[in-house]
């Protein structure tokens, strides 16, 4: 059944307010010779993104009051590819268009994109006044707009790929912002290389999936095939469970490379390199939870098979944890939330694992709230000891421990900042409150619901589950407080962090905000709760299992208690140590294996896994490809070729004798040739 | 026997008309030279338009716009000229690309510059010819003849080691093309054919026809064709004319090289329908060969240090996925080929002329001597990215059209083989990114570098249109080129699947529920 609704065509504007700004900001008024003045670059930029903002909110209402038979409608726009059959039976054409899917699902992601995008707009505004690359920023901004309202509107595969990859296309970019450092530029190549990876598995993913099921559309469109995720239980019966269980599982190795989950997760930390707004909107809101999109918008394919699920929960679940325990030994301020965002993100994955794809999307959207209110948070602690920094010049302590005292991200540089920038920081201990799961705030509805689904479906691995989930909360709440602890209070450790200063209120409002929402979303009392949230859901991903209320309460008040106890002990620790640190220097040094000082030194270099991978990956691979080619391809497959012509260069040089002009030589041969004849025929008589 | 209709001899023959014109002209005069070849080439670019707006997809007859009449009797060799879908892209994709190999030389080129654009005119004659040949032997004519300017081409006008280079590139392109015509003439005299036109030996190839029970004499045959198309292409292991002619010679010469998709068109019009039974039985090892190609090019490609001789190696790359298209026999795979084909010849384009550009302003090939140009050269950096995306196949551009129709396609015959082809995703962007980031980013520390002057107006001229048409080919293939050429796809399959489904034996059944049969997904049966 064809769910196409023409009516809906405007919301095509959504991704072309962004498409527009970025063509005025990085094409037109470069051709013409003229940048714009910075307010109407970013201004428009962030008009752009506000103006897709009503157009969603627009769709919202619309799937909102629809009936149940239209909340789900496709909006039909362009031909892209179009190859047909080459014979009427047995043989799929093959029928890819540009369009778009509007239900629940992705309305919801768009309001996220929007809205949290709108916002991140506008605090760049403040945020990158001084710098000389501030039109190219805002151009790269709404081109990735753009690219992520594709990614989760499209109704086929090849289109939500266009957003798959464009998305890594500006993450690369945005990454590599900063391009005179060598740093900046290594890790945004590794970010679109590791990222690469993972693609090739949803390539493959898509190859299978048009092979065995002809369609690679999600819902039933404009061509006519039935869609794959209303046809999947009967397209499955016609695969084996193999075939089914490979294509899900290289789909997933897609979402573990764009969602930063094991083994490919080590990208996310380096992008920490982009600007700050960009490690807000790309690497904790939007582009990163893609993976969990994903999933969920092909939720009836994933729950068919067993394997494929106990693999993205065990995955999710272990990135979780290992993630976690990486977060507690880093000293850079940005690089704490970027091991924060993917534990969340395990998390999430986990939900889905566990069968439970609503929850790991409200998770999501809580997780756009209180992370980028985090990072932007951060992005004004940096921005003002930076400028404290280049006010004051000071170098008045010696570097110690890889420590760089002009280094405004370092956690040790800062201290005491709580009275100097009151608003940044009350809001930052707001989102701290959600991410660690603190009632009121928002992330204790979030995580407790997937918590709770992990003990309760307690399918696969029963206990584990639940304890790792929950050791991890812990960690969670341990790591984030310390960070607070580090940057807010204390004495301040540097002259820049005493003479800090609060920012403008363009970077204030977004904060505060995100900030109001990390509290209030989930409130029961609000139509934003989980409740409102999965039925709302329920057209796109299923209606999950009701559950038991009495034990939900219980398990999350045990939680909340355990959580509680650790932040206690932590601000505790952090208030009675001197100088910030919990160990002392020359427990530090004692490497002793599995001693603390051994544990801390194998955290703070991240379990050495990067190191790992560039070892067998990256420096294997350059001696290998260096014997192929001078090895194998100059002396060997050249040295054949040269080798043949040099061979018939040689033998004619020994022919060339033979003709030498003299006739008693000729006369010489001549004979020889005669007695060989004469032999010959002799010898042929004698066998007659 | 006798049909013309003139606008495909008009076509070969224009730019070679204007090569005489241009000979005619006073060597001392620069401009009027320059000026002719240009008009020569645009002017075959709006003949090939209008081919363009003549061919109609879903006629019956296979080949359109013929022109066939007698020749040489005696010999039974016709001058036959006929188009399909496929043949109509290659010549789009030549007269596209011509311009600009004009116009990339005319500060480039400064010695011989009469005798140079001669040459490069009677090139496009060549190329033309052999796309839109029909009889073998004036193909082979074609085909010959494109290496005599090919030779001056680089040996005359070429880098420091050109007499090398180009010496390796026409012994070793002559070494198949000599083969080939053994091929030729054996295929010709065993059909019993009375011509040696294309659709009437072609007639003479099927269940119970000339290659019933000499599978041996098939296959060897068709290895004939393989060398000779095989070296062309190239694919591994007789790539490695490729870097040296690549590097050696110049921006224009380059872009023909890589314009020169002779090899791989000759696979899909002569090898698939003249020789099914062997295709069958060569397939897996053409696949093998052609998945190492494609890895071990990009390995190789990482290493190197020199800008022509990286592209080269990609190129290596990039040829390996489409004969694995090819040799996938599907619609979407053959389909996928011709678009890749298309789309590679422009993004390569694209890239030796930025390459050509950087050399103009520091007369340097190697990455070493760049780094940070980013800070002068703003938007030769957004073009160069443009390029390079295109040649990592982004979506959106045209290098993502070809290469998923074309993997979608191979992946329903060999799934293992494209598998592997796919990672090629990954290799490609490891060695084109990190040669942008060695180029584009990081510290402008070079002295040299800092005064270097960002796209001139000549040179975005010549880069604008192709960065179009990059993204044209990628945001809208279906009308431009898909719906053109899913015909002739399907004639050319049909011509091979009959008895490729059922190779050496067995009654001959319909052909459109063989080739059903042949195509059905293995899962399904």
């Amino acid at each position: 059944m064809p769910h196409s609704d023409p009516t809906l065509l405007y919301a095509w504007l959504i991704p072309l307010f962004p498409l527009v700004g970025f063509l005025i900001n990085g094409f037109l008024s470069p051709i013409a010779g003229k940048p714009l003045p910075k307010a109407l670059a970013g201004g428009l930029a962030t008009v752009a993104v506000f103006s897709s903002f009503a157009v969603a909110v627009m769709l919202f209402l619309h799937v909102l009051s629809a009936d149940a038979a239209h909340k789900q409608a496709t909006v039909f726009l362009a031909p892209w590819m179009h190859v047909p059959s080459i014979a009427a039976e047995g043989v799929h054409g093959f029928t890819i268009n540009f369009e778009m899917l509007i239900d629940p699902l992705s309305v919801l992601m768009m309001l996220i994109i929007t809205g949290v995008g709108g916002l991140i707009h506008l605090y760049s505004m403040g945020y990158m006044a001084a710098d000389k690359g501030y039109q190219r920023f805002f151009t790269y901004l709404n081109l990735f707009i753009f690219f992520m309202l594709l990614l989760v509107t499209s109704n086929n595969l090849p289109m939500l790929f266009i957003g798959w990859e464009g998305v890594g296309l500006c993450s690369y970019l945005l990454i590599g912002f900063f391009y005179e450092k060598k740093s900046a530029g290594d890790a945004a190549k590794k970010a679109f290389i590791v990222n690469r990876i993972g693609d090739v598995g949803v390539l493959i993913g898509m190859f299978f999936l048009f092979h065995y099921f002809g369609t690679l559309d999600f819902i039933t469109g404009q061509s006519g095939v039935t869609g794959m995720t209303e046809a999947a239980p009967a397209l499955v019966a016609a695969a084996s469970t193999t075939v089914v269980t490979t294509l899900l599982l290289m789909i997933f190795l897609g979402c573990t490379g764009k969602s930063a989950q094991i083994p490919l997760y080590t990208w996310l930390p380096d992008a920490m390199e982009g600007p700050t707004p960009v490690s807000a909107l790309i690497h904790a809101a939007t582009m990163v939870t893609a993976g969990i999109y994903l999933l969920s918008r092909m939720h009836t394919l994933f729950i068919l098979s067993d394997v494929a699920m106990v693999t993205i929960a065990v995955t999710g679940i272990a990135t979780a944890l290992f993630a976690a325990s990486i977060g507690l030994m880093q000293n850079d301020i940005k690089r704490v939330l970027a091991y924060s965002t993917i534990s969340q993100l395990g998390y999430m994955f986990a939900a889905c694992g566990a069968g439970v794809f609503a929850a790991g999307m409200f998770h999501v959207m809580t997780h756009a709230f209180f992370k980028a209110c985090l990072f932007l948070g951060s992005g004004s602690v940096i921005h003002a000891v930076e400028h404290a920094m280049h006010a004051a010049h000071d170098n008045d302590h010696a570097p110690a421990d890889g420590l760089d005292p002009n280094d405004p991200q370092d956690m040790r540089n800062m201290g005491g900042l709580f009275p100097r920038i009151k608003v940044t920081a009350v809001c930052m201990i707001a989102a701290t409150a959600a991410i660690c799961g603190i009632w009121p705030f928002a992330g204790y509805y979030s995580k407790d619901e997937i918590l709770f689904r992990d003990w309760a479906t307690m399918v696969h691995g029963d206990w584990l589950f639940w304890g790792v989930g929950f050791l991890t909360a812990l960690l969670t709440a341990f790591y984030m407080v310390r960070m607070v602890m580090k940057t807010f209070f204390g004495a301040p450790r540097t002259t820049a962090a005493k003479n800090a200063h609060e920012s403008g209120p363009l970077m204030l409002i977004p904060i505060g905000v995100l900030a109001v929402l990390s509290l209030i979303a989930g409130w029961p009392i609000l139509p934003l709760n989980f409740e409102k949230f999965s039925e709302f859901l329920a057209p796109s991903v299923g209606v999950t299992p009701a559950a038991n209320p009495l034990v939900e309460s219980e398990l999350g008040l045990g939680t909340l208690a355990a959580i509680a106890l650790v932040i206690v002990y932590c601000i505790f620790r952090y208030r009675s140590t001197k100088n910030n640190e919990l160990m002392a220097p020359d427990a530090r040094a004692n490497r002793a294996f599995l001693s603390p000082g051994w544990l801390n030194w194998a955290i703070l270099n991240k379990y050495f896994v990067d190191e790992a991978y560039n070892f067998w990956f990256v420096r294997q691979g350059k001696i290998f490809s260096q014997w192929l080619w001078r090895k194998f391809d100059l002396e060997g497959v050249d040295g054949i070729v040269n080798g043949v012509g040099a061979l018939t260069a040689w033998s004619g040089q020994r022919v060339r004798r033979f003709q030498n002009g003299y006739v008693r030589s000729y006369a010489f041969s001549m004979v020889v040739g005669i007695l060989l004849v004469l032999i010959g025929c002799l010898v042929g008589i004698g066998h007659k | 026997m006798f049909e013309f209709h003139g606008l495909l001899t008009l076509i070969v023959f224009l730019p070679a008309a204007f090569a005489l014109l241009a000979a005619l002209l006073p060597k001392t005069n620069l401009k009027a030279i320059q000026g002719m070849a240009l008009i020569g080439t645009l002017a075959t670019l709006a003949v090939s338009v209008l081919l363009y707006a003549q061919y109609t997809p879903n006629s019956p007859h296979q080949f359109q716009l013929i022109d066939k009449t007698q020749w040489i009797s005696s010999l039974h060799i016709n001058y036959f000229l006929g188009m399909d879908g496929i043949s109509l892209m290659m010549v789009l994709m030549t007269t596209v690309i011509f311009p600009f190999v004009v116009g990339v030389s005319f500060k480039e080129i400064t010695q011989r510059t009469r005798e140079y654009y001669c040459w490069v005119l009677v090139m496009e004659t060549a190329i033309l010819g052999v796309f839109l040949s029909l009889n073998l032997v004036l193909y082979y004519l074609f085909w010959e003849g494109m290496l005599i300017p090919m030779y001056f081409i680089i040996g005359i006008w070429g880098g420091p080691k050109r007499i090398y280079a180009t010496v390796k590139f026409f012994l070793y392109t002559m070494i198949g093309s000599m083969v080939m015509l053994v091929s030729i003439m054996a295929l010709y005299f065993l059909a019993g054919s009375s011509t040696f036109d294309l659709p009437e030996l072609q007639k003479h190839v099927s269940v119970g026809g000339m290659f019933s029970g000499k599978q041996a004499t098939d296959i060897l045959l068709f290895l004939g064709f393989f060398l000779a198309f095989g070296i062309k292409a190239p694919i591994f292991p007789f790539h490695s004319w490729v870097p040296d002619a690549y590097a050696e010679a110049p921006t224009g010469g380059t872009i023909i090289l890589v314009a020169l998709k002779m090899g791989l068109y000759g696979f899909i019009r002569f090898c698939l329908p003249l020789f099914p039974f062997a295709i069958k039985a060569c397939a897996p090892v053409i696949i093998v060969l052609a998945v190492i190609g494609i890895i071990y090019a990009a390995f190789v490609a990482a290493m190197q240090t020199d800008l022509k001789r990286l592209i080269a190696y990609s190129s290596i790359s990039h040829i390996g996925v489409i004969m694995l298209g090819i040799f996938a026999l599907t619609s979407l795979g053959l389909t996928g080929a011709v678009m890749q084909m298309v789309s590679h010849t422009i993004t390569t384009g694209a890239l030796f002329i930025l390459v050509g550009a950087l050399y103009a302003r520091r007369q340097s090939y190697k990455i070493a001597d760049y780094g940070g140009l980013m800070a002068v050269m703003p938007m030769f950096t957004v073009v160069f990215l443009i390029a390079t995306l295109s040649s990592v196949a982004l979506p959106l551009t045209s290098g993502f059209t070809g290469e998923i129709l074309l993997l979608m396609g191979s992946f329903q015959t060999n799934p293992w083989a494209t598998g592997f082809a796919t990672t090629a995703a990954i290799w490609s962007v490891v060695y084109m990114l990190w040669m942008f980031q060695r180029v584009m980013y990081g510290k402008l520390d070079k002295d040299e570098n800092r005064s270097l002057p960002d796209l001139t107006r000549g040179e975005k001229l010549a880069l604008f249109p192709l960065v179009l048409l990059i993204f044209a080919l990628g945001i809208y293939p279906t009308p431009l080129l898909l719906n053109k050429v899913n015909p002739s796809v399907n004639t050319v399959l049909a011509q091979t699947m009959p008895v490729y489904a059922d190779p050496f034996a067995a009654p001959p059944i319909s052909t459109p529920k063989l080739a059903a049969v042949a195509m059905q997904p293995r899962g399904q049966k």
